[in-house]
């Protein structure tokens, strides 16, 4: 065990490593001298100097690199165009509503797909079965961001039961706050959750057709007892890789689903920051992102590998 | 003794490729759910070519004395925000959602594929490096690399399909360096180095005919996650601009208007919805037609329209082959 994770977790840090190169050296692909495009487009010739001199820009390229993410590592995230202060007190705020978003999203996707995947494969009724799967083909086809739209037409702007847009934290007025979280989670949950009912009922049927299950229900045991102890574990293994790989879908689908619901979180900064050419941000933001990709990916690693010690085992190989 | 199939006889002699071709196409077609992905996207593709013929409006002609009019009248889904024509906008916006789907799935196909068969040929050191590079790309949600693209590129059509296109090839690079680890194993391959073949003739001539359907297969599937993606990165505004129509953008203009004209946001979901859907159906007609067995099956079935006419009922299960006239003799 302490192999792989020594071995799935060095490969982490390379790609984090690989990814962060890429993020440093986007700036200095776009065309133009880099000094004034992280001065700002008005900055005078002075502070385009200052600039040059505060970031090396006039050094080789690795040290480049080192001064930059160097200074990430002490805290100091660099200063917004756009605001003129530091980046952090723009992230800051905006952690708690994508956290909020998020984690409320990918637990109830979980559920729904779980059940409306079960609730698929195990009865093994053709009707319910064919519903299911053609109600998950449809939310698999139509766009996160329109189901938003549609679920905002109908619930906020029609019937108003709930908030068209925006978050205040349910910590401070639980009441609206909770309101204001109920459409994108709805979303989520229905629009992730749906696609992966899927792969969740494929899996389940592959165990339930298995021979070690039809041996336990011949022995005696009773169906919910095959399902728990016998099918279950097995048909996480897959479950389990393609969560990991809906998480970051989710995440990207965050990014557009913030915009739909004027949600001031980590997605909405960082689409008005590629608009306002608010590189600095962008930057941080995207290696936020991109660091908590790399560990959701490497947890799911392990913890298919803690359902399936097969899965350990055959990489000492 | 002779073994004949009868239906295929004639036509044996004439060459296999093009015959191939028509019994994929035909299997295709032969599936309800085929049918529909084919016509839908036939139409499409049409209404894109021909819309400057089919739109009533310019999509982009203004009207300023017609803001946001409901559904009605001159103007069959209304107008928007700046007085133009939506059903015109719905029309033009065809265009860059094919344009895009298209250079995303060709471009990430194209390197996917490049690398993968680089990595699965040549194993050691470059399977490692390009398939660690793989996973790097596959680590960026899609929407971020669109992001990055932009950021370099500038907004527009191409950075989305660019980024779409490398953001997919992952997918495309795994897969074919699994099929290709596959085929070194066959025995033909094999047959192929020892006669001394260079690695391009055997990847050209023996791998990638091989390996060839699972990525037509793959393209199909990815196209439809392309559509859906860039209408993401449009409606975010980063790919296609206004005034130029495109179906994500107009949802992104009908955002602000939800409770004047619902028929504005709700016509660009619909439509991209219908395609995207189309799309999926198509791919998974194509992975049924592209296996060898189940498309035997289905051109065996008899046709829809056939059984209607009640020509359908002359036998049960569909026979592997044929035979007629076969004599056996007993040996001696």
């Amino acid at each position: 065990m302490t192999r792989f994770l020594a071995r799935r977790g060095l490969q982490s840090l390379l790609t984090l490593f690989v990814a962060s190169v890429v993020v440093f050296g986007l700036l200095r692909l776009i065309p133009g001298d880099p000094a004034i495009i992280l001065a700002g487009a008005d900055a005078t010739p002075a502070t385009i100097q200052a600039t040059r001199v505060q970031f090396g820009l006039d050094r080789n390229i690795a040290v480049q690199y080192w001064t930059w993410i160097s200074a990430l590592f002490h805290g100091n995230l660099g200063t917004s165009f756009s605001s003129r202060g530091p980046v952090s007190e723009l992230i800051g705020p905006a952690v708690m509503p994508t956290l909020f978003m998020v984690l409320g999203g990918v637990l109830l996707a979980i559920v729904v797909a779980l059940a409306l995947g079960i609730g698929a494969a195990v009865p093994r009724r053709r009707g319910v079965d064919a519903g299911l799967t053609a109600f998950a083909s449809v939310l698999y086809g139509a766009p996160i961001f329109w189901l938003a739209l549609l679920a905002i037409l109908l619930f906020a702007v029609e019937l108003r039961w709930f908030p068209v847009g925006g978050f205040v934290s349910p910590f401070q007025d639980p009441a609206f706050g909770l309101s204001s979280l109920v459409l994108p989670w709805a979303v989520l949950a229905l629009a992730v959750g749906g696609s992966l009912s899927r792969f969740v009922r494929a899996a389940f049927i592959e165990e339930l057709e298995s021979d070690h299950v039809r041996l336990a229900r011949a022995k005696g045991a009773s169906a919910w007892r095959a399902i728990r102890k016998h099918v279950f574990r097995n048909a996480m293994v897959p479950v389990v890789t393609v969560f990991g790989v809906a998480f970051a879908t989710l995440l990207g689908g965050a990014v557009v689903l913030e915009t739909v619901f004027t949600w001031p979180g980590l997605g909405s900064l960082m689409i008005n920051s590629v608009n306002s050419r608010d590189y600095p941000t962008v930057q941080v933001l995207l290696l936020i992102y991109v660091v908590t990709f790399v560990v959701i990916n490497f947890l799911t690693d392990i913890s298919y590998s803690l359902i399936d010690p097969r899965i350990r085992l055959s990489e000492r190989a | 003794m002779s073994v004949q199939t009868p239906s295929r006889s004639s036509e044996e002699g004439a060459g296999h490729r093009p015959r191939t071709a028509r019994d994929i196409a035909a299997a295709v077609l032969r599936q309800p759910a085929g049918a529909i992905g084919t016509v839908i996207i036939l139409a499409i593709v049409l209404i894109a070519v021909l819309a400057p013929l089919i739109a009533p409006y310019s999509p982009t002609a203004t009207d300023p004395n017609l803001v946001l009019s409901g559904p009605g009248g001159a103007h069959p889904f209304g107008t928007d925000d700046a007085g133009r024509d939506v059903l015109s906008r719905l029309i033009f916006g065809a265009r860059p959602a094919l344009m895009v789907g298209t250079l995303s799935v060709l471009v990430g196909g194209a390197v996917g594929i490049g690398f993968g068969v680089l990595a699965g040929y040549s194993r050691g050191a470059v399977e490692s490096i390009v398939m660690r590079i793989s996973d790097v790309v596959f680590a960026f949600p899609l929407v971020l690399i669109g992001i990055c693209a932009v950021i370099v590129l500038g907004p527009g059509v191409l950075s989305v399909g660019l980024a779409v296109g490398i953001g997919v090839a992952p997918m495309f690079a795994r897969l074919a360096r699994a099929e290709v680890l596959r085929e070194m194993n066959r025995d033909y391959v094999k047959a192929a180095r020892g006669m001394g073949g260079t690695p391009w003739w055997i990847v050209l001539r023996h791998v990638m005919p091989n390996i060839g359907t699972t990525m037509i297969v793959q393209m199909a599937t990815v196209m439809s996650s392309a559509i859906v993606i860039a209408s993401a990165l449009d409606f975010l505004g980063l790919g296609t601009q206004p005034p130029a129509a495109s179906w994500g953008n107009m949802l992104q203009a009908s955002r602000q208007y939800l409770g004047q004209s619902p028929v504005f946001a709700i016509a660009p979901g619909v439509v991209l919805t219908i395609f995207v859907l189309a799309v999926n159906l198509f791919a998974a007609a194509l992975t049924n037609a592209l296996n060898p067995r189940i498309r035997t099956k289905l051109l065996r079935a008899r046709g829809f329209l056939a059984r209607l006419r009640g020509q359908g009922r002359t036998g049960g299960t569909p026979a592997l082959v044929q035979a007629e006239s076969v004599t056996m003799r007993e040996a001696e």
